[in-house]
């Protein structure tokens, strides 16, 4: 089967390519390896209330032994356990702890992400030439800022102005509301540093009024079950009935694609080969322009798979040998919480899924300090539950009636921080082992090293100091340890660049040798900012799939 | 996730081990009609008998008062599937011996009992 373009992946990156390549007119293959969901029908957790759930979301024994990583942290549970992998089917090798989260099935994490959605700007664009580490980004905000406006119009994002250089204003919707503690906090860190940090609303992907004929969000903050009302972006409830609405696109799941098939004469991929996930077949399809975007690892997994029987020993694409290095992840779980005395007269509305967050401020705007780039922070004021009482072991009616009513307000934040492209840390083939469909596995070799580490520190204390500038009383601050992986925000290992013969992809997210080829999911990404990449992976995508088209139309792919 | 976990895990432990006796005991626990139930597994590793002595044990923690107490919402099954499906070994293991534990101490108490009403006892801890 012929089509002008196959998009391999389904996810936030994939979706966006096969709406921008279908309204385009281009005929479009748009191939999943995992399952159907279907928007709405399939979340079938999503409206199930807590007491519904036998372990109440916690995970069994059972679930635990054929997830031995996806269990390491929150997001796998009983709420929607349907959406990750089963590890055992897909292994790969931790050369170091690596986490990988995945989930196979149309719409990818764009069912579980967490949906916070920030610009970078040009002291993300510009790091690397500046400091040297990785190579330079070969675009710039300027670049970008118009593809945001595109993406964000269409994907619906909350949130307020603020006129930050370094975390750029968009198309917002109406930003969600802080709540009593929060807005106090944020008024007082305003002062106390004289502008030079600023608490704001958390910018996020749901939509606070009904938007191209999706539902608002109904604050239940159970957005990785899937939404009812479609009000967070994702794959179902957003760019694929866009792209099946043109009627040129053609959905195929349980297609894993296995490998590129090369061209070797024209230098361009021909097609892909697939293998059906469920009756192991083979088959492949050919297209005139190929989108890679089966998430980060995947993508660099496939391009060193892609072979063509031998004729290419280091994989597609890899004459600058970058293929597999300078992966990348956030690093968090650190940060400072404390008690907020008062307002107990005061509650707040539903279940915002969404929280406050403080764009960077350290090493900008004539600040240094001994690391380079910067962190930011997500947190969130709110009142105790009925679980605070539990390790007062006080017992009888009193306690019961006790924990009937709203606890203590605390008000935490949590460190995002950005981690250097290390050409050290990296992925490649590993042949000893194969996965279910008869593939090599990945081997995974990264780690956080003392730049992160020294950063670290001041995610703890800036907190602390912050909090406590606001008023907070019994300040504490943790560090939970964070494994690369964990924030699921791993990217780079087929970076954009100038040079062919230092990166993998050019500016336009185009193969440096093989043209018809693009990869715009977090693999291409040249460092990694300390803000969620998401919504830079959408601007990015579309921006991509509308140069694809226009070479495509001048005979050049 | 981790705090709330050992907290959970370190009241089941003493739930077994340190509650007071004193207190399920002021619930007049009718050992008799305990005893009649099955000792075959019911729910996971628990026995009807097991179970019936969670719900007591919860209804002591969070008895009825203007709403139904754990008791009514069938609490003692929730930790049966809990503590079966969820908890490792050596935690379920600790759990059970601790149920067993309490048992004897309630047992034990049962000979001083006229005593402790005459104190009129408070829900406190031994």
């Amino acid at each position: 089967m012929t089509y002008d373009a196959i998009v391999i992946g389904s996810g936030i990156s994939g979706g966006w390519a096969a709406k921008e390549l279908t309204e385009k007119g281009l005929k479009v293959l748009l191939l999943e390896r995992g399952r159907n969901i279907q928007h709405v029908t399939d979340y079938t957790t999503a409206s199930k209330r807590i007491w519904e759930f036998p372990h109440r979301g916690r995970l069994t024994n059972a679930m635990k032994a054929n997830h031995p990583v996806q269990k390491r942290d929150y997001p796998y549970s009983e709420f929607n356990p349907d959406f990750w992998v089963d590890d055992l089917e897909c292994p790969y090798t931790e050369v170091k702890r690596f986490d990988w989260y995945r989930g196979f099935h149309v719409g990818g994490k764009s069912l579980m992400w967490g949906r916070q959605s920030y610009r970078w700007s040009d002291f993300d664009f510009e790091a690397n030439a500046k400091d040297g580490y990785g190579v330079d980004w070969p675009i710039r905000y300027a670049d970008l800022a118009p593809w945001y406006d595109y993406v964000e119009a269409f994907a619906g994002i909350s949130g307020s102005l603020e006129g930050m250089p370094q975390l750029p204003d968009g198309q917002f919707l109406p930003p969600m509301e802080m709540n009593c503690v929060e807005k106090d906090v944020a008024a007082r860190i305003k002062t106390s540093y004289e502008d030079r940090r600023r608490m704001i609303i958390g910018r996020v992907a749901n939509l606070t009024q009904p938007h191209n004929g999706r539902g608002n969000c109904q604050y239940r903050n159970l957005c990785s079950r899937g939404c009812p009302f479609g009000a967070y972006f994702s794959t179902q409830s957003s760019t694929l009935p866009a792209a099946v609405k043109t009627g040129n696109l053609t959905l195929r799941p349980f297609s894993l694609v296995n490998q590129i098939l090369y061209d070797k004469n024209k230098k361009r991929a021909r097609g892909v080969l697939v293998i059906d996930a469920e009756t192991m077949e083979t088959r492949e399809y050919e297209a005139k322009v190929i989108f890679l975007c089966a998430s980060t690892l995947a993508s660099t997994f496939l391009l060193l798979n892609s072979i063509d029987a031998g004729a290419l020993p280091d994989g597609l694409g890899n004459s600058s040998g970058q293929l597999g290095h300078n992966l990348m992840d956030h690093h968090f779980r650190c940060g400072a919480w404390g008690k907020a005395e008062g307002y107990e007269d005061q509650y707040y509305y539903g279940r915002r899924p969404n929280g406050v967050y403080i764009p960077r401020f350290r090493n900008l705007f004539g600040d240094t300090r001994n690391y380079l780039r910067g962190f930011g922070y997500q947190g969130a004021a709110g009142r105790e539950g009925w679980q605070r009482e539990i390790a007062e072991m006080q017992i009888g009616g009193a306690l019961k009636d006790a924990l009937s009513e709203p606890g203590q307000w605390t008000m935490g934040l949590g460190g995002f921080g950005e981690m250097l492209p290390y050409a050290e840390n990296k992925v490649y083939l590993d042949k000893s082992k194969k996965d279910k469909w008869g593939q090599h596995v990945l081997a995974i070799d990264c780690e956080l090293k003392e730049n992160e580490h020294k950063m670290r520190e001041d995610m703890k204390n800036d907190a602390a100091e912050m909090l406590e500038a606001a008023g907070i009383k019994a300040v504490q601050t943790y560090d939970s340890g964070s494994f690369p992986g964990m924030a699921i925000h791993e990217m780079g290992t087929a970076r954009m660049g100038h040079d062919p013969k230092t990166s993998v992809l050019n500016r336009w997210n185009q193969m440096h040798d093989v043209p018809n080829v693009f990869v715009t999911d977090g693999s291409c990404m040249t460092s990694a900012a300390c803000q969620n990449p998401s919504l830079t992976y959408m601007a990015i995508t579309a921006r991509a799939a509308h140069f694809a088209v226009e070479e495509l139309k001048k005979g050049n792919l | 996730m981790k705090r709330r976990e050992a907290i959970q895990r370190l009241t089941a432990v003493l739930g077994g081990t340190l509650l007071g006796a004193d207190s399920l005991m002021a619930r007049q626990i009718d050992w008799e009609a305990l005893d009649a139930l099955s000792e075959s597994a019911s729910i996971g590793l628990f026995s009807k008998r097991q179970i019936r002595l969670l719900n007591e044990i919860a209804d002591t923690i969070l008895p009825e008062t203007g709403t139904p107490g754990a008791k009514a919402a069938k609490v003692g099954q929730f930790m049966a599937v809990i503590v079966s499906d969820c908890w490792e070994k050596t935690d379920q293991d600790v759990f059970l011996a601790g149920l067993v534990t309490l048992e004897e101490r309630c047992k034990k108490h049962s000979e001083n009992l006229p005593a402790l009403y005459a104190a009129a006892m408070p829900c406190t801890f031994s």
